[in-house]
């Protein structure tokens, strides 16, 4: 599998916020489903935020991995949500 | 403004029709030659074709922009900033809307061209009547009339894009500036994250 040349912040930012909002940490497929992603184009996300230490797959009692948000992870969300504003959030007001 | 423009073309589709209308010379077997109005008619119908697709275009580019950014399900990042569908919006609104006024503005720099040349020509079909070296006076007069009405449609064209640039640079900043700011922000991330 090819890494990514140039990921997408959305993407990203979207993997880690889905990670974040659930109540119980999911699995891949759980992942993949909710964030709305291909499986290719998932694994190489996936792939990209595990080596960057933004997430991380922890075991579950015998069943299959999970994956959970890191701290670093949880920075870089807020850190993005604070940016964006910055961005576009002073200069518009919240469209319809 | 999806409608505006397909009025206006309507508008010139319509004024070709009418050239056709006051063709002195219809085309016909006998008559095979395709006079001045013939090719105005042709002209303008395709013309008005031409500003029908644009409409369209801008239609599809935008829903490409959206599918690109929105097909994916809301997301909420934090608890008081904006989403990160509401700046997916805002910035994809910012794109369709300066690509809207841009297209605008060449639309009615060409109407106007147009308009002013057929302006002229009619002026000097007008002349001509005039010093007894031309045809006669109504069937002469129709470049002067789709002329006028070009410029005005154009003016019209014109000043609605004008305005809409005003509020665009007023309100927001460009969409070059929007997207610097987002690059730098990637950018950051990246290297701190």
């Amino acid at each position: 599998m090819e890494p990514l040349e140039r990921p997408d912040l959305y993407v990203v930012v979207r993997l880690l916020e889905t990670v974040r909002s659930r109540e119980a940490p999911p699995t891949r497929t759980q992942l993949q489903i909710a964030s709305g992603m291909n499986y290719s184009q998932f694994e190489r996300y996936l792939e990209l935020t595990l080596r960057r230490g933004l997430l991380k797959l922890a075991q579950d009692r015998g069943g299959p991995p999970i994956v959970e948000i890191t701290p670093k992870g949880y920075d870089a969300l807020m850190f993005l949500a604070r940016g964006l504003r910055e961005v576009v959030g002073s200069q518009f007001s919240t469209p319809p | 403004m999806v409608g505006f423009l397909r009025a206006d073309a309507i508008f010139i589709i319509a004024f070709g029709l009418s050239t056709l209308v006051q063709s002195s010379e219809p085309w016909s077997p006998a008559n095979p030659y395709l006079g001045p109005s013939w090719f105005a008619f042709v002209g303008f119908v395709v013309f008005g074709i031409a500003i029908l697709a644009v409409p369209r275009a801008l239609l599809r580019r935008s829903q490409r922009w959206h599918t690109r950014r929105g097909k994916l399900p809301p997301l909420d990042v934090g608890s008081s900033g904006p989403t990160l569908d509401t700046a997916t919006r805002v910035f994809g609104q910012m794109k369709k809307e300066w690509g809207t006024v841009y297209a605008m503005l060449a639309v009615s720099i060409l109407l106007l061209l147009i308009g002013l040349l057929s302006v002229g020509d009619g002026l000097a079909r007008t002349a001509a009547v005039t010093l007894g070296t031309g045809g006669s006076l109504p069937a002469e007069l129709w470049p002067l009339g789709l002329g006028v009405g070009l410029v005005a449609s154009g003016l019209a064209v014109w000043v609605w894009a004008s305005a809409s640039f005003n509020r665009l640079r007023r309100l927001a900043p460009s969409v070059e500036t929007v997207d610097a700011r987002f690059r730098q922000l990637e950018w950051t991330f990246w290297q701190r994250y």
